[in-house]
């Protein structure tokens, strides 16, 4: 934008490196669920999709150069949506 | 809207657009992303009701959730992750084009950003076709054989709702895209300042996001 990003110095090898990761994750993924059912297998893909749009968020979205107050944003975004899940969830299971 | 503009960079066929409640650039950059992370934050917590709402009905229907997932098209669904997730990588390459002022392959990015959506779209109205071919639709009119459970019912509800309302992005992101091109093309998008490409840009990765979390919700987790 305004000003030249940190970034662009790295010549953007960090968005290749994002992209092998996010698609060696999607696999990895989807192996693991042929190979395992489950309780656990279920949070271990949730997991795995955590990390993907946190790699996501860091990288395309550019997170890893933004101010503080954009992370603070995607930061409570997050925790209200911890909040809203555990909440439910909890209810649901302990009636 | 009044804009302040300064003379233009040679170089550059369109000059940087300040507007008149900020005191430069740098401090109009910061509002315009910090704006656009509070709008996907309100995107996000539209969907994580939905989110919420699935987890709710998956620990009261777990067997019948179980039962629909055995269903699902487990090939499309993860042909349209990974041509997301290329399609993520498409949009923040072309904006790092751009940053280098290579405005040629910044286009040619864009364009096969928009390829990807639209083959996104392609697939997931076959597997949509598939799905309304054995009675499995949203509302009353759901009428599968196979899965007749009252949860199961439930389940393909909410993967119309939430997929549904995905693919609605979809088509939003994929117009934005377009928008983008035509800036680009036009020079109104620069190398010095493309604050739109950027936002445009961070709507993508949000649909991407969303759809990071619809795959194993509605096609792994059986």
């Amino acid at each position: 934008m305004t000003t030249e990003p940190k970034t662009a110095a790295t010549g953007g090898v960090h968005y290749v490196v994002a992209l092998a990761v996010l698609l060696a994750l999607t696999a990895t993924s989807f192996a693991l669920s042929r190979v395992a059912a489950g309780g656990a297998s279920h949070w271990l893909a949730l997991a795995i999709a955590a990390i993907k749009v946190m790699v996501v968020g860091y990288v395309f979205m550019h997170l890893r150069e933004a101010t503080f107050a954009t992370r603070l944003v995607a930061l409570v975004v997050l925790l209200f949506i911890a909040i809203l899940c555990a909440g439910i969830v909890a209810d649901v299971a302990l009636r | 809207m009044t804009t302040m503009t300064p003379p233009p960079d040679p170089g550059e066929a369109a000059p940087r657009r300040l507007e008149p409640q900020f005191a430069d650039l740098a401090r109009q950059e910061h509002a315009v992303r910090l704006g656009m992370w509070v709008f996907l934050g309100s995107e996000v917590l539209l969907f994580a009701g939905l989110f919420a709402l699935y987890a709710a009905y998956r620990t009261e229907y777990s067997a019948d959730f179980t039962a629909a997932l055995h269903h699902q098209n487990l090939l499309i669904g993860t042909a349209n992750t990974f041509v997301l997730i290329i399609s993520s990588f498409t949009v923040a390459w072309a904006i790092h084009r751009l940053r280098h002022g290579d405005r040629r392959a910044c286009l040619v990015f864009l364009a096969i950003t928009m390829v990807l959506g639209a083959l996104f779209l392609a697939f997931k109205a076959i597997e949509y076709g598939d799905h309304f071919a054995h009675g499995v639709v949203p509302g009353r009119g759901y009428a599968s054989a196979e899965l007749p459970a009252r949860g199961a019912r439930v389940f393909f509800n909410l993967y119309f709702l939430m997929t549904g309302l995905h693919a609605l992005h979809m088509i939003g992101g994929l117009a934005v895209m377009g928008w983008l091109v035509t800036r680009v093309a036009r020079r109104r998008a620069t190398p010095a300042y493309h604050a739109e490409l950027e936002m445009g840009g961070l709507y993508w990765h949000l649909v991407d996001s969303v759809w990071i979390f619809l795959w194993p919700l509605f096609y792994l987790t059986g």
